[in-house]
């Protein structure tokens, strides 16, 4: 365990000093990176300039979603969102030899190859402006509504880790589909829409939507008191299920790793 | 079946974008009384076609261009070849908008079986009309992307650039909201866009009774874009030529 700190600590100080020496590279990557946080607020904006009210949120929830949504998926794309992407082109061209004979776990290594700084600006500015929401509305919330919504984004940063592990899993067996990265990432985009949407969606297609919008709306529940204990605790448990699960299904999918190319 | 498989993921892509879309305005709608009811079925064309018509017309050559182009060097591949190069990538790209396309009709197809409210016109004339608008847009996204995924000769990460106009491209081409809902300023800037010539236009001609007008201006406009693109996508590649150090990055 000690070790595998050591290597993290290594690799995202490695991504730091490779960012800042490509600084037009780094410059570039942060603007591409506030512009899809910006692609979040305005499309609250915009939604909510046509219609006050949707399923209860007015456009300050919308808002407060749009922010929690930087923070939680900002931080997986700051550790380990650009670390995944890479991941099918590595499988495809038969890479991934390399990393399994490494003394440390594949998939950790795998996932946080890429740490993205850029993006950890975004997370920043996130919480920046949960803050500024909060005053600026005057929502009252508890050092207890904080520190739930803290632990409960570490539980949705395992669901979207899990969520990517099960992605590259497929890719083992169908290293031509890497366009499935951009599925996922289009699928965790639907997270900053209201956990309220589910009754409008027919069911089967539920399970396509909910989890992935749990992952923001939950940890913001909470942030706002509207979380009751054992909603949280029942989130808690299924993160860290599906986060076992995705670890264990990683480990069986890579005996049926070939390390041809695809 | 390879590249049917990754068509579909891409096709995926644009329908889970557009569905959450879909969902959002039909939880607007449905507690709005008699008056927004009418409105559903509207709203449920215009993001189904928005989606289909889509990925018929809206390109992703840039991407293409930037990775196996210029980042690997193919692009030296190609200027050894007596053959133009913006066309062999147009012809490239019309081969993934077709796959797309295929995969839209049969979801347009099977939503229609389901019986899902879809207000569009029935007249072949308008068929027709929106299958030329369609095509018009469809060239419009190609030379924008041209010139975008060329822009990787000067730049080492287009990253930035890419996104920037993906963003501008889901806001002014009408992803999130209409362009005639949108407001003030921003209307009338997204729709002189070419963003609203790639897809707004057909899905526009083909959902509302437009007046004959508009109709005709919508098309001068894309023609326009389509002109103004070529120029700008040909320019790019003249002067990427003596740029470009055939080595990749």
């Amino acid at each position: 365990m000690k070790h595998s700190f050591s290597v993290i600590q290594h690799i995202v100080s490695a991504f730091l000093q490779a960012s800042l020496e490509y600084r037009a590279d780094f410059l570039q990557s942060v603007i591409g990176s506030l512009l899809w946080s910006f692609l979040s607020f305005a499309s609250a904006f915009l939604l909510t300039s046509q219609t006050p009210k949707v399923f209860g949120l007015n456009r300050v929830d919308m808002l407060l979603l749009a922010a929690t949504y930087g923070v939680v998926v900002g931080l997986h794309h700051f550790l380990c969102t650009h670390g995944f992407q890479r991941v099918p082109d590595i499988i495809n061209k038969g890479g991934l030899d390399t990393y399994l004979l490494k003394p440390i776990d594949s998939l950790l290594v795998l996932s946080l190859m890429r740490v993205s700084w850029p993006s950890m600006i975004r997370f920043f500015g996130s919480i920046f402006l949960i803050g500024a929401i909060l005053n600026a509305y005057q929502i009252s919330v508890s050092i207890a509504n904080i520190m739930s919504f803290i632990v409960l984004a570490l539980f949705s940063f395992l669901l979207i880790y899990s969520t990517f592990t099960f992605t590259i899993i497929i890719l083992i067996w169908h290293p031509y589909l890497s366009n499935l990265m951009e599925l996922v990432n289009t699928a965790i985009g639907t997270a900053r829409y209201p956990i309220e949407i589910r009754r409008y969606v027919p069911g089967p297609m539920s399970l396509v939507f909910m989890p992935t919008i749990l992952m923001v709306n939950v940890p913001t529940m909470a942030l706002t008191g509207r979380l009751s204990l054992n909603a949280g605790l029942l989130f808690c448990f299924v993160s860290a299920t599906i986060f076992l699960l995705a670890r264990l299904s990683w480990a069986r999918a890579l005996r049926s790793y070939s390390g041809a190319s695809g | 079946m390879l590249f049917r498989m990754r068509a579909l993921v891409w096709f995926l892509v644009g329908a889970l974008n557009v569905a959450i879309l879909l969902l959002f305005w039909m939880a607007s709608l449905t507690g709005g009384g008699e008056a927004t009811a009418k409105s559903i079925p509207s709203i449920t064309s215009y993001y189904v076609l928005m989606l289909s018509l889509g990925t018929i017309s809206i390109c992703h050559i840039d991407d293409d261009i930037t990775r196996e182009d210029i980042y690997l060097g193919k692009f030296y591949n190609y200027l050894a070849r007596p053959y133009p190069y913006i066309l062999a990538k147009f012809q490239q790209e019309v081969v993934w908008r077709l796959l797309s396309g295929g995969w839209a009709l049969v979801m347009l197809a099977v939503l229609w079986g389901f019986g899902l409210p879809l207000t569009m016109s029935n007249r072949p004339e308008i068929w027709l009309l929106t299958a030329a608008s369609l095509f018009l847009g469809m060239l419009v996204s190609f030379f924008f992307k041209v010139s975008l995924g060329l822009a990787s000769i000067w730049l080492t990460n287009t990253k930035g650039l890419s996104d920037l106009a993906e963003i501008i491209n889901i806001i002014m081409a009408g992803f999130i909201i209409p362009i005639h809902n949108l407001p003030g300023v921003l209307k009338t800037i997204a729709w002189w866009s070419p963003f609203a010539s790639s897809i707004y236009f057909p899905v526009r001609i083909l959902t509302v009774d437009v007046p004959l007008t508009e109709l005709v201006s919508m098309l001068c406009l894309q023609v326009f874009w389509i002109v103004l693109l070529l120029f700008l996508a040909r320019q790019t590649l003249k002067a990427g030529i003596f740029r470009y150090t055939g080595v990749g990055q």
